[in-house]
């Protein structure tokens, strides 16, 4: 079977076939990043629309002490009020660029004694300036505009464990924790803060808005699916053909007895008619 | 060496018969679907232009066919694969030119082309099945020639 296969006319198809049959696994990739494409551009698209919406007033969309409802993830809201620098909260082991972090939580009072607690950004470590209690004191009234999400669960610990965090440290935003810290009624949610006027002190990176899962667009997955069984295809054809020969069927027919016989008989049916 | 038995067993015509069936089958369904793919193509095309949006966003026989701008091109992918594997086992059976053959394969991807392919295998092949089930039973004894 080799030496059939190593005959020059074999292996000349064979380059053929195999420039084909890379090109169509390469067909296949595009393919398939098409379909990642596809995937994100419904996801990009609207959270373009959400980045130019105009912010709702946070009152309108979750009060304190409400469940929040389930269509207002990553609305763009504002909120006037003060910051209460003294209770600022590091949360841990947030990325930024692929870079570890910590994001700086403040809770904004708001006018009715309540407070929701933002997110102004991120930090690399607590030590910058933009982490510190001093970043925000000041009595200043200042609106934020942010993107409204729901508090995460908290991690679960066995009674007595402890986090061995430090006292201004978290490792999730979760009501539970914020309740214990801080002494008025909070909203059931955070707001992630994209600008603030008037700026106060020193601020830290902006987080970027979560971001949706994007999905695959299918049928760029059948055609990159399409693709290689055709490149397959290609190949066992050739494998075929050079079987062909070595059993000296091409052009014979010969020890297939079907076709041999019924070859015979068709030619001389077609004579006939 | 002794003469091959002769095709007696007239199931042995079956599997050729349905062989070129399945083919003829899938070389028509291809050839319509490929045409109204054509066809969804060109409504697309003129959406975009019209509606001046980018051309796949278009939404070409989907606007009447609900989800059309989906199963139109994923079907017709699918059915063409088929195509390809049945000319594939077609031609495992006839071993007809193989030349041929790829030029069988590559016309289902020219609109109309499919139908002329079709017509030819059909009438290479047909005589071959007709010959198949005409071949007299009794010869099977002069195995020894």
């Amino acid at each position: 079977m080799l030496r059939t296969a190593l005959r020059p006319r074999w292996l000349a198809l064979l380059v053929v076939v195999l420039l084909a049959a890379s090109a169509m696994v390469l067909l296949g990739r595009w393919q398939l990043d098409r379909a990642r494409e596809h995937g994100r551009q419904p996801v990009e698209r609207a959270e373009r629309a959400q980045a130019r919406a105009t912010p709702k007033p946070l009152d309108q969309v979750l009060a304190a002490r409400q469940t929040f409802p389930k269509g207002a993830v990553n609305t763009r809201v504002t909120a006037t009020g003060h910051w209460d620098g003294a209770h600022r909260l590091l949360i841990t082991d947030r990325k930024r660029a692929g870079r570890a972090g910590f994001w700086v939580l403040v809770p904004l009072r708001l006018p009715d004694g309540s407070a929701v607690p933002v997110v102004r950004g991120w930090v690399a470590s607590a030590s910058d300036p933009a982490a510190a209690v001093t970043a925000v004191t000041g009595s200043a009234e200042v609106q934020v505009i942010g993107f409204l999400e729901p508090t995460e669960p908290p991690i679960q610990l066995a009674p007595g464990q402890a986090s061995g965090l430090p006292a201004d440290q978290l490792s999730r935003i979760s009501a539970t924790d914020l309740v214990n810290r801080w002494p008025y009624p909070l909203v059931t949610g955070f707001v992630v803060q994209q600008s603030q006027a008037p700026a106060t002190g020193p601020a830290p990176a902006v987080v970027a808005p979560p971001v949706e899962s994007a999905g695959l667009d299918l049928l760029n997955v059948f055609y990159a699916l399409q693709w290689w069984l055709f490149a397959a295809i290609a190949v066992f054809f050739w494998g075929r053909l050079v079987r062909d020969d070595q059993l000296g069927r091409l052009g014979a027919a010969a020890d297939l007895p079907l076709t041999a016989e019924v070859s015979k008989v068709a030619r001389a049916a077609g004579e006939q008619s | 060496m002794t003469e091959p038995a002769i095709l007696t067993e007239p199931v042995r015509a079956r599997p050729l018969s349905r062989s070129l069936t399945r083919y003829r089958l899938l070389a028509y369904s291809t050839g319509v679907f490929l045409l109204v793919l054509t066809l969804h193509v060109i409504v697309q095309w003129r959406q975009s232009v019209n509606q001046d949006i980018p051309f796949s966003q278009a939404d070409g026989l989907g606007q009447w066919l609900p989800g059309g701008q989906f199963w139109i091109p994923a079907g017709h992918g699918w059915l063409y694969l088929a195509y390809v594997v049945s000319s594939l086992d077609l031609w495992m059976r006839t071993r007809l030119p193989f030349f041929r053959m790829v030029l069988v394969v590559l016309a289902g991807t020219v609109p109309g082309m499919s139908f002329v392919a079709e017509h030819w295998v059909h009438g290479r092949v047909q005589p071959m099945v007709a010959a198949v089930i005409e071949l007299p039973a009794p010869s099977v004894h002069s195995a020894g020639g």
